[in-house]
């Protein structure tokens, strides 16, 4: 047991299944398992989108690769009946890529980079933001929007959990949606962390959500105010020493209402914020001695594997990007039940401390 | 309800109620600028939660795709890190002067004092929201929406239109999911109809004969075979994209030399016309497939890391130059402070058998915290 540990790479110091990815693998910006079945799907700063067939052996097939996109692909979201994935990106548009016959066509347009996208089977539509700070709505039949919602600023961070739909822009806004009354926002408000809002993660059970921003912290928030007022409260993650980094994804579990935080320290924690306690905090990713930034990650649909990638995230800029040194891989975690189920509240009643 | 824990390795404490203390501007300004700065710093700044004291927000994509369009068009790589590090450097020199705002008691721009903005032109642009220098000047928004965009966020007016119901705000029975927080059932007549149109429009209506934009929605797909078969005979396509069942391990994914064949097909260069009616995927690598899977973990076999990473290139200090694939150029630059090298995450994991019905004997010794 010892000595299998030595041989692990410094880029999987948790010993997690390594995804065979093409040697042309660029950063990678999304990961979305299929509702469907254990098939993952990963985009890249290459321009293409990948899927792959991850079997309960551990052995992760090749599925397909998508390349319609001449830039960047920053997003993707899989339809429900796990037949087509949308894939968006810096060349403004958002794609659907049917599986079936492997063709792609444009479903949406925005007038700059597209940064994310969701499929919502109930209101069967695409909603789609944007760095050109508008939300639109898509019924895919028609190359014009339903409804274009210009927000303040660009859009960051966004995610969907019908009704409930959250929107973090540049500037620290968030803006809430109910998605049965989607003509307007239903409301605005400042994020209550201090730095860029990163990303944003709606629970299971539509109450409220959780914010990651730049600054290592997380802030948890309830849509109704009353409720608001007694239980928000942040916390700090992602942080080493001195060392403050970015939480770049936040993934509730599909089955407990715990979640997962992923960052630019290398690092994926799973936490639960009801006893405001983490359950398991896993081993530093590094290229060498430095972090191996996370930068995307997802349950598969029966919370049973948690897929994340580690390649360089851009959170230091051009001056650090070496990429003879920082492989772009993904990762999949065999997940154990002690790392996601709810823990009664510890007798401190404030959580962090294993 | 406080509980400081951010002196952890990954400090995972730290909880604040949203009932904070009153803050002292300046206390607060000069503590998040000296113990609180993250490595980010393209950022937007409020020591109150409240409104900014420091605008320009970038997020780390935004950069990557300017200078990957700016490496793209020609420019060189000390260029790019002059931009980059001016780009710091000008933040740096907001951080100072709202320290030095905050410690002479002036009004902060959260406050209505006067914005804190060191000029870089580079950072404007992205700051901005404008599109980059290469690209293509900011179109008007089409399909401008109802209303005009918000400028400032107006407080939620208490009791506005989604007003809570009589029977009182959801998060009670967290397992119904037919309630809906915003005090209106949810899955109201009308969604899941195709025609209904909830932004209160005609409802919407399929195109007669071809739609603008190719086919409609794919009818649902079996689950058990999303991939279907592939339209043109021997086209690479689904189902035997690769020539070959998978093997075992066979050998690294890194350590190969470059060129060797993927399943995912050698890069091309974009089909002339359209793209409609071509398939787009690669065809099969002959031979077996030389992308080792990966060991069987989830049966419960040893998960035996694959070999590579490392094998294939000589050990070399972070940031050596080293010969450049196409594109990026290694930098010399050396990271800057970061966390020491070493794992050990103050996490410990359940070593005695999980109930877990997948559960396999661990394979990953104990962190180190726990080898004491």
């Amino acid at each position: 047991m010892f000595g299998a540990a030595a041989q692990k790479p410094s880029y999987n110091p948790n010993g997690d299944v390594e995804v065979s990815v093409p040697q042309d693998l660029d950063g990678v910006s999304s990961l979305g398992f299929s509702p469907t079945a254990n098939f993952l799907c990963a985009s890249s700063w290459n321009n293409s989108v990948y899927v792959w067939d991850i079997q309960q052996t551990g052995q992760t097939v090749p599925k397909a690769q998508n390349k319609d996109h001449q830039q960047p692909v920053l997003c993707t979201a899989w339809k429900q009946d796990g037949s087509a994935i949308f894939t968006g990106g810096c060349d403004k548009t958002v794609r659907m890529w049917n599986l079936g016959s492997n063709q792609s066509q444009q479903v949406a347009a925005h007038d700059a980079p597209v940064r994310h996208c969701f499929y919502v089977p109930t209101m069967n539509m695409l909603i789609t933001g944007s760095w050109d700070k508008t939300i639109r709505f898509w019924d895919c039949r028609q190359p014009s929007p339903v409804h274009t919602q210009t927000m303040s600023e660009r859009i960051y961070a966004m995610d969907v959990n019908y009704p409930l739909a959250v929107v973090g822009t540049a500037d620290r806004n968030l803006t809430v949606y109910d998605l049965t009354k989607p003509q307007a926002p239903f409301k605005t408000i400042q994020s209550q962390l201090k730095w860029q809002t990163r990303c944003v993660s709606c629970f299971p059970d539509k109450t409220g959500y959780l914010v990651g921003s730049i600054e290592g912290r997380v802030a948890v928030q309830h849509v109704d105010d009353a409720v608001a007022n007694t239980k928000n409260f942040t916390f700090k993650c992602h942080r080493d020493g001195n060392d403050i980094y970015a939480v770049n994804s936040i993934c509730f579990h599909p089955g407990f209402g715990t979640f997962a935080t992923a960052g630019s320290d290398g690092t994926y924690n799973f936490w639960d914020k009801d006893s405001k306690q983490r359950l398991k905090a896993q081993n530093k990713c590094q290229y060498g001695q430095q972090p191996a930034p996370i930068p995307c990650a997802a349950f598969n649909r029966d919370g049973s594997l948690y897929a994340y990638a580690v390649s360089y995230d851009w959170s230091r800029g051009y001056s650090e990007y070496n990429p003879q040194v920082m492989k772009n891989t993904i990762l999949i975690h065999a997940v154990k039940e002690d790392e996601v189920k709810a823990k009664p509240k510890a007798a401190t009643g404030v959580g962090g401390r294993k | 309800n406080y509980q400081g824990g951010g002196g952890r390795q990954q400090g995972g404490g730290g909880a604040q109620g949203s009932r904070d203390r009153p803050v002292n501007p300046a206390e607060e300004v000069q503590n998040d600028m000296r113990a609180e700065r993250p490595t980010w710093l393209l950022s937007c700044y409020s020591h109150c939660k409240g409104a900014n004291d420091l605008k320009g927000d970038v997020s780390p994509e935004e950069v990557r795709w300017q200078q990957y369009q700016e490496r793209m068009a020609g420019k060189h790589d000390m260029a790019l890190q002059n931009d980059w590090r001016g780009a710091c450097a000008a933040k740096e020199k907001e951080f100072e002067a709202l320290v030095r705002a905050a410690r002479g008691g002036q009004r902060l721009p959260s406050q209505g004092g006067a914005p804190i903005r060191e000029n870089h032109p580079w950072l404007a642009q992205l700051a901005g929201g404008s599109a980059p220098a290469f690209g293509q000047p900011a179109a008007a928004n089409t399909g401008f929406g109802l209303g005009a965009g918000a400028p400032a966020p107006a407080p939620a007016a208490p009791g506005g239109p989604f007003g809570q119901p009589a029977g009182g705000p959801f998060g009670h029975a967290p397992a119904a999911p037919a309630q809906s927080p915003f005090g209106a059932p949810a899955g109201g007549a009308g969604f899941g109809a195709p025609a209904h149109n909830p932004f209160g429009g005609a409802p919407v209506q399929p195109p007669p004969g071809g739609a603008l934009f190719g086919k409609p929605l794919q009818p649902p797909a079996p689950a058990a075979a999303p991939f279907g078969q592939p339209a043109a005979p021997g086209g690479g396509g689904f189902g035997a994209p690769f020539g070959a069942p998978a093997q075992p391990p066979q050998g690294a994914l890194f350590g190969q030399p470059l060129g060797q064949p993927s399943p995912f097909g050698a890069p091309q260069p974009p089909a002339a016309g359209s793209i409609f009616g071509q398939p787009t995927n690669p065809q099969p690598a002959g031979g077996a497939p030389p992308f080792g899977a990966g060991a069987g973990v989830f049966g419960g076999g040893a998960a035996a890391p694959q070999a590579g990473f490392g094998a294939g290139s000589p050990a070399q200090p972070f940031g050596a130059p080293a010969a450049a694939p196409a594109g990026f150029q290694a930098l010399p630059a050396p990271g800057s402070s970061g966390a020491a090298g070493g794992a050990g995450a103050g996490g410990g994991g359940d070593y005695t058998a999980p109930s877990f019905v997948r559960g396999q004997i661990p394979d990953d010794p104990p962190p180190l915290a726990l080898c004491v």
